[in-house]
């Protein structure tokens, strides 16, 4: 019995972690919510989509946003809400500009200089390592 | 030659993401002037209102926050300034706890004021604390510092800056 208890408590350590939010009362609403969640960064936790810190700032900000979806505001809005006062490191997905082709393209570039340095390798006879 | 190709690229990363790993103790910003936004505050102590056509500085604060704890005798020195008014803003902290850091450390702000939700740090675009906005008289934000107020950023930005925007 107790060892059933305590497996059970061990099931449930998971849900201490979870942040009781009130949806938004439509579903589509909570839905179009939660998408702009997985959007943006949090601003405090680096690392994390919004959606899954914990932290006070995060929590009010989801909140915003469910406000903001409540009141009828699209994504575009909301997401050039947070980008215009946090700037677009904000989205998970900056915007591709002058600025941020570099962090666009850089992985396509590295894979396309190392392709050329190893068809380079490979014409000239060497071996890799 | 070309063997050194990777070497040198490995280099220019290094040094790219060194510069990002180290990171100022504080971000200055003297953006371009933007309204300052209406914001959703609970008057929490002392004046429950921001004066139109005074220059003001509006600091985000808690009590958990070690480098507020830094920065608290700068904005001390500010509050003398009579041509500034200083506003805090109570960030996800207790009452009990306020009234306690007001108790053991000073109050320097006219007024004193809680952010509920969080939607006025929203507004404002603030990250943590502690953060500081400086407005002008026509209710302009012109300079914003993430980061605590060191002596130096008191002495040689913001009070400058308080003379400069007195002037206009």
């Amino acid at each position: 019995m107790i060892r059933t208890l305590l497996f059970c408590l061990l099931l449930s350590a998971p849900a201490f972690a979870v942040t009781l939010e009130a949806p938004l009362p439509s579903p589509a609403q909570e839905q179009q919510a939660r998408e702009i969640f997985t959007q943006l960064k949090c601003v405090v936790c680096e690392g994390q989509a919004l959606g899954e810190s914990d932290a006070p700032l995060a929590r009010e900000m989801r909140v915003k946003i469910r406000s903001m979806v409540n009141e009828g505001q699209s994504e575009p809005e909301i997401l050039a809400y947070f980008a215009k006062r946090y700037g677009d490191a904000i989205l998970l997905e900056p915007p591709l500009t002058f600025a941020t082709g570099l962090l666009w393209f850089a992985p396509l570039l590295f894979l396309v200089i190392g392709g050329l340095l190893i068809y380079r390798h490979s014409r000239a006879g060497g071996n890799l390592p | 030659m070309m063997r050194f190709v990777p070497l040198f690229i490995f280099l220019l990363l290094a040094v790219a993401l060194g510069f990002a790993l180290v990171k100022p103790e504080s971000v200055q910003q003297q953006a371009t002037p933007y309204a300052l936004p209406k914001l959703a505050l609970r008057p929490f102590e002392g004046e429950a209102k921001f004066v139109p056509g005074k220059i003001m500085l509006i600091n985000f604060f808690a009590s958990w926050c070690a480098p507020c704890k830094l920065e608290h005798i700068e904005l001390e020195m500010l509050a003398l300034n009579k041509k500034l008014v200083v506003h805090g803003i109570i960030f996800n902290d207790s009452d009990e706890n306020i009234r306690r850091w007001i108790s053991d450390y000073g109050n320097p702000y006219r007024g004193l004021w809680r952010d509920e939700d969080g939607s006025a740090a929203i507004a404002l675009g603030v990250r943590g604390v502690p953060e500081s906005f400086v407005i002008d008289k026509k209710g302009m934000v012109r300079y914003r510092l993430a980061g605590p107020i060191t002596e130096q950023i008191r002495v040689k930005t913001i009070e400058p800056l308080i003379r400069t925007l007195e002037a206009e």
